[in-house]
């Protein structure tokens, strides 16, 4: 089992540090291409599944408070080992604006159904799942780009362990580029570290992820995106998503996502989010 | 402070606040949080305390070094190398991490328990005991290392160390320790998910029972024996909580064995006869967590239920508080007669339910069975409270009879509970010179009406439909089920329910069958003497009957004991018999001269290998399977060696296993492929022909492949095929379906020159269910039981010289040279020449000739002698007559050559091939003579092939069918192998 080394340490130190840099003054893409800011700008398709709470998922670029019901299923069906679980999950999450562009995130412990199949032993589990509380900083931006660096950690809520519990921090980058007033490109990097602390003894798991999206959007009430994220060694994850605001503020963001490559097994994933924004 | 230093501090704040929660805030506790190779699992069960009587008491652990260290019982396996724990009350032995067992990839488990200090035999009847997680190959564990801590006289402890065998992430630990003057072995076993996804885990005990040995019990609502289908596809419906498990032998002299979680008020699990698992509920497990199962094996003497039960209760009072109380009494017969072991009087105490309906099956709670001792009086534990009824049992069934207990905590005094008078029967079997004579007695109803009422069984337990009357438990020793061994002096005592039976008295098919009319009735004893002699001249001189696959006690499918076993060798007249217990070599060396029948009777030691652990999956199988069974004799046995000798048989290929086997032989032996086309038991398929699919019309390539036929070509370094077996089985038991269903296999394998000797055996595993020698061998060959050769005898059976029968004898040669795997070139006129000879009991309507594989001739009708009387000794030449073997070979195209086949006995059972298998798989379920897709939907999901029932009283077939249930009249001969042009045989080709 390793232990945290002292490189994550002074990657913390780096980005809390660089969370406080002074943010170049320009006009910046969250603002819209004529100044009109839209609902859902600077965010990337994001379908939760792959860490607790909302870990190893891109984070938005752009400072704005934000409430909304996440919903997330994921399947895997490795039928050669007859083994096949299925996730379904509910939370809720906001992110609330704070002066000079940061923001804090709260993704709120959520309930959680699981479905494990070892060939006919199997068994359903609901649990509570982790939460997640964040902090996010743009340290720059230009007319076309913004940077927005992020820590995060995993609150320890979740009821599904019986003799352990699970913490975890997550630094990361998330990048806009937006070459047109209907095209946006969200980037991600993130670096989630999860330590699961049994009797006496921690398990630690790093899983980063870098990601990258083309979002699409011809007329403000509806975009589409497509993507994919990269996680060394466990998965090249292709995925789409439909984005639906039918009413001022209002989104409907509609996602699906399928691994390919890699150890991850995970079949497919979709994840539903109704939210409402505000800027 | 300004807010970005604020924030910095409260960043390097969070950061150390998680570095300190790793270091350690959490004391490493046991080995849940992964086996670092030091941990060592808590001590199980801190809630139990025992006080010892004597100031001494006696604790030590030990590795075995000598093969009588081994525990009293066939079933006991343990072998020098395996670890022994005892203390006064018990010993256990874990079995050695290369000497694994059944369905262990290693071992580290519990293989032999056997009390101690017990006022009875109680005999090793627990086949295994392993951890696993779930019902796949991988879910089992396998250990790596194991360590001994001996702290005596406070405990001793091994500690065993590993994985799972399909996760080398998720280590196991597991901690056996035993105490002074405790009924049983703590265990904790440790689990640490190490791999990267979630799993479902049911960390459990599994207990290997086998089927037939003994009746798990769990108390319940509807439960006690009673235990829902257990179907390994459908596992959530069998899941339940009970408080603790107990098992029942079947058999007298065997030990009984129950569990009781310490951690938790309950076991999770489900029940069969073959197999049980009890643990902790199923979890899902996530990566990085841990799961503890911790519980206590306990080991009570027999018979019943009851002092293995009250130690549970015992048990669960120290763990949980759980008050018990001692229920005292004891069973008369209305007369004063004293109670009859014979009678098999049992009693269960249950909780019963509300209402009317509260004794019900489905309604009551049972909590123990206890059998009483000799005198009558018992006395059984449960829990204290509520109020209690007990049922009576006797013969196998429920007696208008129930006790009330009063709710209460205290322990209670029953009045006495009236047993109604026993029928006794007092039979002697005696020979022409009316000397007591070797036999088996076998009862059944005169009257079909009767047959329900007298059908019995273990309090729903083993409830074989044939067993009318239950004189005995099904498996047991004798009496077991309907019928009772004779030993040398002919003389037997039966207690029998009332009414009105055929005895009959039988040596097996080549005998007289003896039969009386009989009245049983309570309180009498009706004395009949029955008259049983050889039959000279049914079988032919130099020929000695044979049973190539037979089971015992060592078995983990089998309680019948070792005596009983050996003693049914001569009551069937079999003359030389291969032992081929499951995975272990047997001799039946100690009976045999126990009973003085060395004369009588030759035992080749052997085993049947029978895989377990599922691994062989050629491409595009759902399923991973087993390679089927196979039989191995004689073999050199070895006490001194785990399995007395024979090699681990997992996890190879036929070729492989044929090799590693063979090197055990003693001299040149003999390997068969058993029942090659047999179901699957519990996802294990029985014959390997059936675990490749092969379809017998379809021809096996030259070249071997990893699907299709081509896999009996799949050869190993060893350089054997799946093919290099000597002898492949085309009778095994009674059931015709699998007859049809050999014969066409091997028909197939001779029609493209696969050349296998065919063998015709019973495969018994009990004295009444399978009956030994129900098929037989008869090998030709001018042998004899004085001057017994078993090299020659056993070339005699590679090379086909034999015939198979479960009654009539064929007797047949061309140009005076019997069947055989030796190819012949008859003369233009010769003749088939066959005499069938029967026991008059034993119907023939029949005489088949087969020729590469198509049945060109019948003899029936008023050919065939039928005498009239089927108890005497006249009329047992049934036919005798000559076949111009050119006739039977006209529809054969000049350039081929042939292969000839008799058959005998009664006509085959109509059966279609209505799938298209190239096997029959329906019969005339409807009995409107015709077969069709209509006999399928009236059995409305229930097999299309229906065995032929229990004939009529006054069908020719009713007297074969007691003696054997499932009887019917077949012989085969082994082929003649015409080569017509004299250039050397060649296979005719499918």
């Amino acid at each position: 089992m390793d232990r945290p080394r002292p490189l994550i340490l002074a990657t913390l130190l780096a980005v809390t540090c660089i969370m406080h840099a002074t943010v170049a003054r320009a006009e910046a893409p969250c603002e819209g291409a004529n100044g009109l800011s839209r609902p859902g700008e600077g965010t990337p398709i994001r379908v939760p599944i792959f860490g607790p709470a909302d870990f190893g998922t891109a984070q938005e670029v752009c400072a704005r408070s934000r409430i909304s019901l996440e919903s997330r299923a994921a399947l895997l069906v490795a039928e050669s080992e007859f083994y096949g679980t299925l996730l379904a999950g509910l939370a809720l999450r906001a992110t609330f604006v704070l002066p000079r562009k940061t923001w804090i995130s709260l993704w709120m412990p959520g309930i959680e159904s699981r479905y494990v199949a070892n060939a006919t032993v199997d068994t359903t589990q609901g649990s509570l799942g982790a939460g997640a509380l964040g902090f996010h900083g743009t340290f720059f931006e230009l007319p076309e780009v913004a940077l927005v660096a992020y820590g995060r950690a995993l609150l320890p809520t979740e009821t599904l362990f019986t003799n352990a519990t699970r913490y975890g921090i997550e630094p990361g980058i998330s990048a806009l580029y937006r070459p047109g007033s209907s095209v946006e490109v969200p980037i991600g990097i993130a670096f989630p570290m999860t330590f699961t602390a049994g009797p006496g003894t921690v398990t630690s798991l790093v899983a980063p992820a870098f990601s990258a999206d083309v979002v699409w959007r011809p007329v403000r009430g509806f975009g589409i995106a497509g993507g994919a994220a990269i996680r060394p060694a466990d998965s090249f994850d292709p995925r789409a998503q439909l984005r639906f605001y039918p009413w001022q503020n209002l989104q409907i963001l509609l996602a699906g996502l399928f691994p390919v490559a890699g150890t991850d097994r995970t079949s497919a994933a979709v994840s539903l989010s109704v939210g409402w924004e505000s800027f | 402070m300004d807010r970005r230093r604020l924030a910095l501090v409260a960043s390097f704040g969070l950061a150390f606040g998680f570095l300190a929660l790793f270091r350690g805030c959490a004391a490493k506790d046991g080995c849940m949080g992964g086996d670092d190779g030091a941990c060592v699992p808590r001590v199980p069960c801190e809630g139990l305390a025992y006080t010892c009587a004597s100031t001494s008491p006696e604790l030590s652990v030990r590795t075995m070094t000598r093969p009588d260290e081994r525990p009293p019982g066939m079933n006991a396996l343990g072998a020098p190398g395996d670890l022994l724990l005892q203390n006064d009350r018990l010993t256990v032995v874990i079995d050695a991490l290369d000497a694994p067992h059944f369905l262990a990839p290693t071992g580290g488990n519990v293989l032999d328990l056997v009390p101690r200090g017990a006022t009875r035999a109680s005999d090793d009847e627990l086949n295994y005991v392993f951890t696993a997680t779930g019902i796949l190959p991988g879910d089992a564990v396998r250990y790596t290392r194991m360590s001994v801590d001996d702290h005596s006289p406070t405990y001793v402890a091994v500690i065993a160390r590993g994985h799972l065998d399909g996760r080398p992430k998720t280590t196991v630990v597991t901690r056996y320790e035993l105490r002074p003057c405790e009924p049983g072995l703590r265990i904790r076993t440790e689990l640490f998910h190490g791999e990267r996804e979630p799993e479902t885990f049911f960390l459990s005990d599994a207990f290997y029972w086998g089927g037939r040995e003994v009746a798990p019990f769990v108390p319940g609502v509807g439960r006690g024996f009673v235990h829902p289908d257990l179907d390994l596809l459908e596992l959530d419906r069998s899941f339940a909580d009970s408080p603790f498990l107990a098992a029942r032998p079947e058999r007298e002299g065997a030990a009984a064995y129950a569990e009781v979680a310490c951690g938790k008020k309950t076991l999770a699990g489900f029940q069969s006869t073959s197999i049980s698992a009890m643990g902790i509920p199923r979890a899902i497990t996530m990566p990085g967590d841990g799961l503890a199962f911790e519980r206590f094996l306990l080991v009570g003497e027999g018979p019943g239920l009851s002092h293995v039960a009250d130690l549970a209760l015992e048990a669960r009072e120290k763990l949980h508080g759980e008050k018990t109380r001692e229920i005292r009494g004891r069973i008369v017969h209305p007369s004063g007669a004293p109670i009859d072991p014979g009678e098999h009087p049992s009693l269960l105490v249950y909780s019963p339910g509300a209402g009317a309906e509260g004794d019900t099956i489905s309604s009551r709670a049972p909590w123990s069975e206890v059998v009483p001792e000799r005198d009558g009086t018992f006395h059984v534990r449960a829990p204290a409270g509520g109020a209690l009824r007990i049922e009576a049992h006797a013969l196998g069934r429920a007696l208008p009879v129930r006790a009330a207990v009063a709710a209460g905590a205290a322990d209670v005094t029953v009045a006495d509970i009236p047993f109604p008078e026993v029928g006794v029967l007092d039979a002697r079997i005696v020979g022409v010179d009316g000397k007591g004579t070797f036999g088996e007695l076998v009862l059944t109803p005169t009257s079909e009406n009767d047959v329900e009422r007298l059908r019995g069984s273990t309090h729903g337990a083993f409830d074989e439909k044939i067993c009318v009357p239950w004189l005995g438990p099904a498996h047991g020793g004798s009496p077991a089920c309907n019928r009772a061994l004779v030993e040398a002096d002919g003389h037997v005592r039966l207690v029998v329910p009332e009414g009105r039976y055929f005895a009959y008295a039988t040596r097996g098919p080549f005998a007289t069958l003896a039969r009386a009319e009989i009245t049983i009735e309570r309180g009498k004893t009706s004395p009949i003497t029955l008259t049983v002699e050889d039959l000279p001249g049914l079988v032919p001189r130099g020929a000695l009957s044979a049973d190539f696959h037979v089971h015992g006690g060592a078995s983990f499918d089998s309680s019948l004991p070792e005596r009983d076993r050996a003693l049914s060798f001569v009551a069937a007249g079999v003359e030389v018999i291969a032992a081929t217990d499951h995975d272990v070599i047997t001799t039946y060396e100690r009976a045999v001269r126990d009973l003085g029948i060395e004369r009588r009777v030759i035992v080749m030691p052997g085993a049947e290998t029978t895989g377990h652990i599922l691994f062989y999956r050629p491409p595009g199988a759902d399923l991973p399977k087993v390679v089927g069974h196979y039989n191995f004799w004689p073999l050199r046995p070895n006490a001194g060696l785990p399995r007395n000798g024979l090699p681990w048989d997992e996890l190879q290929e036929p070729g492989a296993l044929f090799d590693t086997v063979s090197a055990g032989f003693d001299g040149q032996g003999v390997i068969q492929l058993n029942h090659p086309l047999s179901g699957s038991s519990f996802g294990r398929d029985e014959g390997f022909l059936t675990a490749i699919e092969y379809d017998v019309r379809t021809r096996v390539p030259d070249a071997p492949s990893a699907e299709g036929p081509g896999q009996l070509r799949r050869g190993n370094r060893g350089g054997r095929t799946a093919l290099d077996y000597h002898a492949q089985e085309v009778m095994n038991g009674t059931q015709t379906k699998q007859f049809h269903d050999y014969r066409l296999a091997w028909f197939s394998f001779l029609s493209q020159g696969i050349l296998r000797a065919g063998t015709a055996n019973s495969d018994s595993h009990t004295l009444a269910v399978e009956v030994l020698g129900y098929p037989r061998n008869l090998v030709f060959g001018d042998h004899t039981l004085a001057a017994f050769d078993m090299a020659r005898f056993n070339e005699d059976v590679r090379k086909g010289r034999m015939i198979g029968t479960n009654g009539p004898v064929i007797v047949a040669s061309i140009d005076g040279v019997g069947p055989s795997l030796s190819p012949i070139a008859p003369a233009a006129d010769a003749s088939l020449a066959i005499e069938v000879r029967a026991a008059p009991w034993i119907p023939v309507e029949e005489i088949r000739v087969i020729v590469n594989g198509k049945l060109v001739k019948i003899v029936g009708g008023a050919a065939i002698a039928r005498p009239q009387d089927a108890f005497g000794k006249q009329g047992t030449v049934r036919f005798n007559g000559k076949i111009p073997v050119a006739e039977l070979l006209a529809d054969v195209r000049a350039e081929k050559d042939a292969w000839i086949v008799v058959e005998a006995g009664l006509p085959l059972v109509r059966a279609a091939d209505l799938d298209s298998d190239g096997r029959p798989d329906t019969t005339d379920n409807d009995g409107n003579g015709v077969i069709d897709f209509r006999d399928m939907s009236v059995r409305d999901g229930d097999p299309t092939y229906v065995e032929p029932q229990r004939p009529l009283v006054t069908d020719p077939r009713f007297h074969a069918h007691v003696v054997a249930p499932g009887h019917w009249a077949t012989a085969f001969t082994n082929p003649w192998l015409i080569d017509r042009k004299g250039d050397g045989w060649t296979a005719p080709g499918l």
